[in-house]
């Protein structure tokens, strides 16, 4: 019965203590939200964390929820909040930074052999290279990228949650994939 | 020209570019940019290159993140509220069970010694009010003395009770205070003098009226 609501009608009934109405929202939304700080954070745990948060925000805020907004736009800036406050905090804590880069480096070295059919080696430090230039991407256009690429949203649904021209989020996400190309060329001439 | 504009800036494709590496080009527009990548060398290398950006991308998805599992986001506003008030709950309950028996002890103590109290007071009211006359203050007493120290004859204990008060209060008096306390106990102790002599004097006169009407009766029956 929940599952033919709309997120707004969800919204609607969460607000009046309906809990099950929350957790189809969740439902529905956990998989792109965790996606979305599992793109910004680049840290499982720290993702999961993220994630948690961020229903958990969202459930104590819903009765400031205003109807001016679409839910996933609404539960997507929550994420974002949470997930600068984990930067932030890893900035405060450079020991975390080094566990980060041996556990991505741990996390990408243990891709199966059978899902590296062109060599284990040369394929994981190509993967490993993508994710140090996504990071080093500035944020805005890090951002638009994790959107369209992790959390599989259309140019215009970018364009509605961000609040901003659809033309920019075009321009943002092709300025994005030119810097990025500039920095895996690079990192190939360090492997090479 | 700006250094690192290339042919694809001077077309202004990028937008329609990136739609086509997205598969989210117009159809209006699809037919027109692939005519164009088909003739313009620059601009598919652009288009190539992007494409093979994105593919990175998606393989670096799938790779790293696609074999996660969701987590699975607990309902912790409901629980959390829940466990606050059952957590709160469970103290106050552990707090009475631990104090349970101190607390009735303690209750039961108090109104033993409560009873005990009254029964004091019951049976030995008059200390109890001498101890409340001591306790009062002797601003009031002495300043009813002083604005009227010759009460009318009618009550004339009132006076002299107050007055003797005054009088034994007057040890309580603060050293520095004394010369006051010297000065009111004077003007009591004159009070209850003269209150002393106009009772003499009240008994003198009405003894002195019998005495009269005697000689008037002897006059009467000797006359």
């Amino acid at each position: 019965m929940l599952r033919n609501k709309t997120d707004e009608e969800l919204v609607e009934l969460a607000v009046s203590h309906d809990t099950d109405a929350f957790g189809e929202i969740v439902r529905r939304w956990e998989r792109k939200i965790f996606a979305l700080c599992f793109g910004m954070l680049s840290r499982e745990d720290d993702a999961r964390d993220a994630s948690q948060e961020t229903f958990i925000a969202a459930y104590r805020n819903i009765g400031s929820f205003r109807g001016d907004a679409k839910v996933s736009s609404w539960l997507h800036r929550i994420a974002v909040n949470q997930c600068l406050t984990i930067m932030r905090r890893r900035k405060a804590r450079p020991e975390d930074l080094i566990d980060e880069e041996q556990m991505a480096s741990d996390r990408v070295f243990s891709v199966p052999i059978e899902k590296a059919p062109g060599g284990l080696a040369e394929r994981n430090e190509r993967i490993e290279a993508v994710r140090r230039a996504v990071n080093s991407l500035p944020f805005e256009l890090k951002e638009v990228v994790i959107m369209k690429e992790f959390e599989e949203m259309t140019f215009q649904e970018i364009s509605e949650t961000l609040s901003i021209p659809l033309s920019t989020v075009k321009s943002r996400v092709y300025t994005a994939l030119r810097q990025l190309r500039s920095k895996l060329e690079k990192s190939e001439l360090e492997i090479i | 020209m700006r250094p690192g504009m290339d042919k694809m800036e001077k077309c202004n494709r990028k937008i329609e570019m990136v739609e086509l590496v997205y598969d989210e080009a117009d159809g209006v527009y699809l037919a027109e940019l692939r005519s164009h990548l088909s003739s313009c060398a620059e601009c598919s290398n652009e288009f190539s290159s992007l494409f093979a950006t994105r593919t990175n991308i998606v393989e670096f998805r799938k790779d790293v993140f696609e074999s996660l599992e969701t987590p699975v986001i607990a309902f912790p506003p409901a629980d959390i509220s829940e466990n606050i008030s059952k957590s709160i709950w469970g103290w106050l309950d552990g707090l009475r069970y631990a104090f349970a028996v101190k607390l009735s002890f303690a209750g039961i103590l108090l109104a033993v010694l409560a009873g005990l109290y009254g029964l004091i007071y019951l049976e030995r009211p008059d200390e109890v009010q001498v101890a409340s006359n001591t306790a009062a203050p002797l601003s009031i007493d002495s300043a009813q003395v002083e604005k009227d120290p010759f009460p009318p004859l009618s009550d004339p204990l009132t006076v002299s009770k107050d007055a003797v008060n005054i009088a034994e209060r007057e040890p309580e008096i603060p050293r520095r205070n004394r010369g006051v306390g010297t000065a009111k106990s004077k003007k009591a102790a004159a009070a209850v003098k003269s209150a002393d002599r106009r009772n003499e004097n009240q008994l003198t006169d009405d003894f002195a009226d019998d005495s009269l009407r005697l000689a008037d009766l002897l006059e009467q029956i000797g006359g």
